[in-house]
């Protein structure tokens, strides 16, 4: 089981899938991957957690990091993946209101082919 | 404490302080919940909860030697359970627990457990240690939730406002060449949730990739909504008159011993 962030490209989409368990040690490939996508300039970024089941609090602390510095460079965050209860742990944070949920990646790359 | 404790079952964990050993609670936590009949939500709920108080024990209170223990405590009794995290108490709770993220606290994760169980108590234990403990009930507490109709077992964060928190500060011990040098602004300094991008110190990075770098943790100054906001997610002694006790006043010690089982998960370098 995959215990790193995995970043992807799409075209202008970057996508990091999350591994099972987001903790304080994912940290480090998380950054890594997104610095990644930051680098080839990205404008949406989609964070896929269909792999996880674990995010403890410095995971969602992670989260929120990346959440901040990509809005403040401009860019768009969707999130998918998420089982209902933490979907409710992004809201309680705040996270709901800085980034889009959506169900699946199909979802997301609609969304982001909306006008 | 008059409540029906005279003859719980008692489910006890001692965990190595290591962390990833929450897990083994979580699921420990899980079980009992799922025999006690909790509705799945309220089961999740409790999980991210003891994870998270074994978590603090671990890191905090045994200051990670895995050559102490910490110990956990499910009271199973038939209108609620209860769950006990002790540590040794390296570090004592604080008589008002910091906002979520703040200072050297998992402050994320002892504002989830205030939101996720239904009663929240931290106690100093007489030989030092500290105990969380989480307790939920089967039915409802409380007279209007059962006159609005509501479900039997309402999620506390349900009625709980949306909390607005800054980010976990917990440093890492590896940061990536990218990340930008410090850009620490004291937290009375920090007036919105996002800093304006003229305000990011550029760094190692080109200005045309500045956008490209990630802050670490430990110096993100900001918080995710504005700061007018942020009173929702401290923990006072006025939102929960009864969530700490003040030193020396320890209410209660594990006295319910009764159809006990122990468990001891051993970490690979003990065995």
């Amino acid at each position: 089981m995959a215990k790193e962030v995995v970043h992807r490209l799409n075209g202008n989409i970057g996508f990091m899938d999350f591994p099972r368990d987001v903790t304080a040690q994912t940290r480090e490939t998380a950054y890594n991957a997104y610095n990644t996508l930051a680098r080839a300039k990205v404008k949406t970024v989609g964070f896929n957690f269909e792999s996880s089941d674990y995010l403890n609090s410095a995971g969602i602390g992670l989260v929120i990091s990346l959440v901040e510095d990509a809005i403040q460079s401009g860019r768009t965050v969707y999130a998918y993946g998420l089982s209902a209860h933490y979907r409710k742990l992004f809201s309680m944070v705040g996270l709901t209101e800085r980034i889009t949920l959506v169900t699946n990646e199909a979802e997301m790359i609609e969304k982001c082919d909306q006008p | 404490m008059a409540e029906n404790l005279s003859s719980p079952d008692n489910v006890e964990l001692h965990l190595p302080s290591v962390l990833g050993y929450e897990k083994i609670a979580r699921r420990a936590a899980e079980a009992v919940a799922e025999q006690m009949d909790f509705a799945p939500e309220r089961i999740e709920d409790l999980k991210t909860a003891v994870a998270e108080a074994c978590m603090n024990a671990i890191e905090h209170g045994n200051n990670e030697n895995r050559a102490i223990h910490v110990t956990v405590q499910m009271l199973i009794m038939p209108d609620k359970l209860e769950v006990r995290v002790a540590d040794v108490g390296h570090h004592t709770m604080p008589d008002q627990l910091p906002p979520p993220g703040s200072g050297d606290m998992r402050g994320w994760g002892m504002f989830f457990i205030q939101n996720l169980v239904d009663e929240m108590q931290i106690t100093r234990l007489p030989d030092g240690g500290n105990e969380v403990r989480m307790t939920l009930y089967l039915a409802p507490q409380s007279e209007e939730s059962e006159a609005d109709g509501s479900d039997s077992q309402p999620s506390p964060t349900e009625t709980s406002p949306t909390a607005v928190l800054p980010v976990e500060t917990k440093p890492s011990t590896v940061l990536p060449v990218e990340e930008k040098p410090s850009a620490v602004l004291p937290r009375e300094e920090k007036p919105s949730a996002v800093l304006p991008v003229e305000a990011k110190p550029s760094a190692i990075l080109p200005a045309e990739e500045k956008p490209s770098a990630v802050l670490p943790a430990e110096v993100k100054p900001m918080a995710i909504l504005p700061a007018e906001e942020k009173p929702s997610a401290v923990l006072s002694a006025e939102v929960k008159p009864a969530a700490i006790q003040p030193a020396g006043s320890h209410p209660s010690a594990p006295e319910q011993r009764s159809a006990s089982s122990s468990v001891e998960v051993q970490s690979p370098q003990e065995s």
